[in-house]
């Protein structure tokens, strides 16, 4: 897929409460309901914000994710998972 | 008949509010209570609050260049410590006029006839707008946080139609413009935190000077190398530079440490 079918798998969970709360729940079948690559479907699951900035996704979308899971007192554990990594498309 | 009174630029960043490193908030804080008290001042009863999007409001389904809400007014949906949420005061009258006006002269406006705002207009509608709702609010967004981004030129041009529609809106408001948006800050990026306070003093130079040609004349490679993805929302400071038509004056910059954006907190003076 596109880049666009990973950024509207990532706003789902970032802006939709109850997708977000099966992502959470049962990650395998939140995503399964996206038409993403095996390899894609991984990037979610591991939570890789490094590897979904490489391949594109928004950096709003990354952090954005990033704050939903773990919180928005845990900026500097970003910093660190992106360091390194390229700049996605803005 | 109605007429802008003045403008405002604001910086927007959640981490004020956050503040995971509990750093002294007191003056960039201080910064929105000072234009609070100068919207009193001006007697404003509407504000038009410019904003971007950050992937909270609008998705990849669809991605509106300039959007309007035109009805009912709710946020900020992201919620942050010490920024009330719920209801917004909007006026749905001066909006569609804004809307309507723009039309006719070449803008096609996305119309949202209910817009939950996130933090970009919520922070100035609730920071700097009195708190009992006797200023309302017309939300403009403005895509600069998510590509494909308005031309700066064309957000400049719409800023100069939403003066035309104000002045030709038949009713005695005395509107506010507030281009809400940071200046150097990477958005999610590697450089994260970095401020870069010579391009900082670049912008707010040119917003004293009211010059708002040498904003429009940086490339945006230019302000991704040297103000970050986030400083692309010079867009929403051109918008209310075009609203306002004059030059302004810095009331507070801060490199706030606890924070990730240069905040710059400035004036517009309204042409006569």
């Amino acid at each position: 897929m596109s880049v666009y079918g990973l950024e509207l798998a990532l706003y789902d969970i970032t802006t939709k409460s109850l997708v977000r709360k099966q992502f959470i729940a049962t990650p395998d079948v939140a995503v399964a309901g996206y038409a993403l690559e095996a390899d894609e479907q991984a990037m979610l699951k591991d939570l890789d914000v490094g590897r979904l900035l490489d391949v594109g996704v928004s950096p709003m979308l990354t952090l954005g994710l990033w704050m939903c899971l773990r919180g928005p007192q845990t900026l500097l554990d970003y910093l660190e998972a992106v360091a390194g990594h390229a700049q996605g498309r803005s | 008949m109605a007429e802008i009174v003045g403008g405002f630029l604001v910086s927007h960043d959640p981490l004020l509010f956050l503040n995971p490193r509990k750093e002294d908030a007191s003056r960039p804080l201080a910064a929105y209570a000072a234009i609070r008290a100068r919207v009193v001042e001006l007697g404003a009863t509407a504000a038009v609050v410019v904003g971007a999007d950050h992937y909270i409001l609008f998705g990849p389904n669809c991605l509106p260049q300039m959007a309007i809400g035109i009805g009912d007014v709710q946020g900020p949906v992201d919620p942050l410590p010490g920024v009330p949420r719920g209801a917004i005061a909007s006026h749905p009258a001066l909006a569609r006029h804004i809307l309507e006006v723009g039309q006719d002269e070449g803008f096609d406006w996305v119309a949202a006839g209910t817009m939950a705002v996130d933090h970009s207009v919520g922070v100035p509608v609730r920071r700097c707008l009195p708190e009992d709702g006797s200023v309302a609010t017309v939300p403009v967004y403005l895509a600069a946080g998510v590509a494909p981004l308005i031309r700066p030129r064309r957000a400049y041009a719409l800023g100069c139609s939403i003066r035309r529609a104000v002045d030709s809106f038949p009713g005695k408001e005395r509107v506010v413009v507030i281009g809400s948006g940071g200046l150097s800050h990477w958005v999610g990026l590697p450089q994260m935190g970095r401020i870069n306070r010579e391009f900082d003093k670049i912008v707010l130079d040119a917003v004293e000077r009211g010059d708002a040609e040498s904003l429009m004349a940086m490339s945006d490679d230019h302000v991704l190398e040297h103000g970050g993805n986030g400083a692309l929302e010079i867009r929403q400071l051109l918008c209310a530079m075009g609203a306002t038509q004059g030059g302004g004056r810095v009331i507070d910059y801060v490199a706030w440490p606890g924070g990730v954006t240069g905040l710059g907190f400035a004036e517009l003076r309204s042409a006569a």
